[in-house]
C-alpha cells in the first residue's frame, strides 16, 4: 500500500502545467537511465523499443529529451546510422533532485 | 501484521483528513452552497485517493467518515442511507473505472489523462448517491439540479486539492534545487 501511495503523489508530481518535463517524458528519461545503469551502450534505436510506448512515440519523446538539453545522441563514427543516448548533467541534476 | 497495523493507521489518517478537509470546505465556501450542495467539496479528494489506494477496503473506511460528516446536518436514518449509498457507490465505480481506463493496480505510470477520467467518474458517483439518498428522502429535493451542482463540487474539490499538492512538490523541488 505504501507503494501505492508513493505512485500516486509521483504522478500528481508530474501533472501539468510546473514541470519542466510532461509525465511521459519523464517517464522515458528514467526508462533511459535505468537501461544505461546496465552498463551498455544506450542507442537511440534501443530507446526506440524500450517500454510500452509505440516506437514513434518514444522517439518523439526522446527528440524531447535532447531538445531540452537532458540527453544528447553522439554519432558513431564508424557507422553515422548509430547513434548514442548520452545524459547530460541536467539530467543527473534532475534525478538527484528527484531522489 | 505490520501491513494490516499501517492499513488501519492509513484508515485513520483518511477519516482525519477527510473530517479536516469538510471543515475547510465549509470554511472557504460560507456561501458557496446551492440548496445546501457545496460547490466545492474538499474531501472528495478523500474519495477518490481512498478508493485508488485502499481499493474496495475503503467501503468501511468511507462509510465511516461519511456517516460522521453526515451526522452534522442530517437525521440518523438519512446519515445511515447517504453514507451506505456513497461508500457503496463510489469505490466500486472507481475500480471499474480504473480498471476499464488501464491504470496499474499499484498505481504506478498514471497519467494525468487516466487521473482526470477516474476522478469524472468519482465525481459523477459521489454525486448520483449523494443527490439520489436525498431524493429517496424528500419529495421537494430537486434531484437534476442536487446532482449537476454535487457534481461540480465534488470534481472541483478534488481537483483544488490535488493541484495544491502538486504546487507543494513544485516548492519542495524549487527549494532542494537552490540549495
Amino acid at each position: 500500500m505504501q507503494a501505492k501511495v508513493l505512485n500516486f503523489m509521483v504522478s500528481l508530481r508530474r501533472l501539468p502545467p510546473l514541470s519542466s518535463l510532461s509525465g511521459q517524458e519523464e517517464r522515458m528519461l528514467f526508462d533511459l537511465l535505468e537501461a544505461h545503469s546496465s552498463g551498455r551502450t544506450l542507442l537511440v534505436r534501443d530507446a526506440m523499443n524500450l517500454g510500452e510506448l509505440p516506437p514513434a512515440t518514444a522517439y518523439r519523446h526522446v527528440a524531447s529529451l535532447r531538445k531540452k538539453g537532458l540527453i544528447d545522441f553522439l554519432s558513431d563514427p564508424n557507422d553515422a546510422r548509430k547513434k548514442e543516448i548520452v545524459f547530460l548533467a541536467p539530467a543527473i541534476n534532475l534525478l538527484k533532485q528527484l531522489s | 501484521m505490520q501491513r494490516i497495523a499501517y492499513k488501519i493507521g492509513f484508515s485513520f489518517f483518511l477519516i482525519a483528513l477527510y473530517l479536516i478537509l469538510t471543515r475547510v470546505s465549509h470554511f472557504i465556501s460560507p456561501h458557496g452552497f446551492i440548496d445546501g450542495v457545496s460547490l466545492l467539496w474538499l474531501p472528495a479528494f478523500v474519495r477518490l485517493f481512498g478508493s485508488l489506494v485502499m481499493g474496495l477496503w475503503f467501503i468501511p473506511v468511507l462509510f465511516v467518515m461519511s456517516l460522521i460528516s453526515y451526522l452534522e446536518d442530517n437525521s440518523i436514518q438519512g446519515a445511515l442511507l447517504l453514507a451506505l449509498l456513497v461508500s457503496l457507490i463510489v469505490p466500486c465505480a472507481i475500480e471499474i473505472a480504473r480498471r476499464a481506463v488501464g491504470i496499474r493496480e499499484d498505481l504506478a505510470g498514471m497519467t494525468g489523462r487516466q487521473l482526470l477520467y477516474v476522478s469524472i467518474v468519482c465525481a459523477a458517483a459521489s454525486s448520483l448517491a449523494y443527490s439520489g439518498a436525498h431524493f429517496t428522502q424528500s419529495d421537494e429535493w430537486q434531484f437534476y439540479k442536487a446532482l449537476t451542482s454535487a457534481f461540480i463540487g465534488n470534481f472541483l474539490g478534488q481537483w483544488c486539492v490535488i493541484y495544491t499538492i502538486k504546487a507543494f512538490f513544485y516548492a519542495q523541488s524549487a527549494v532542494r534545487s537552490r540549495l
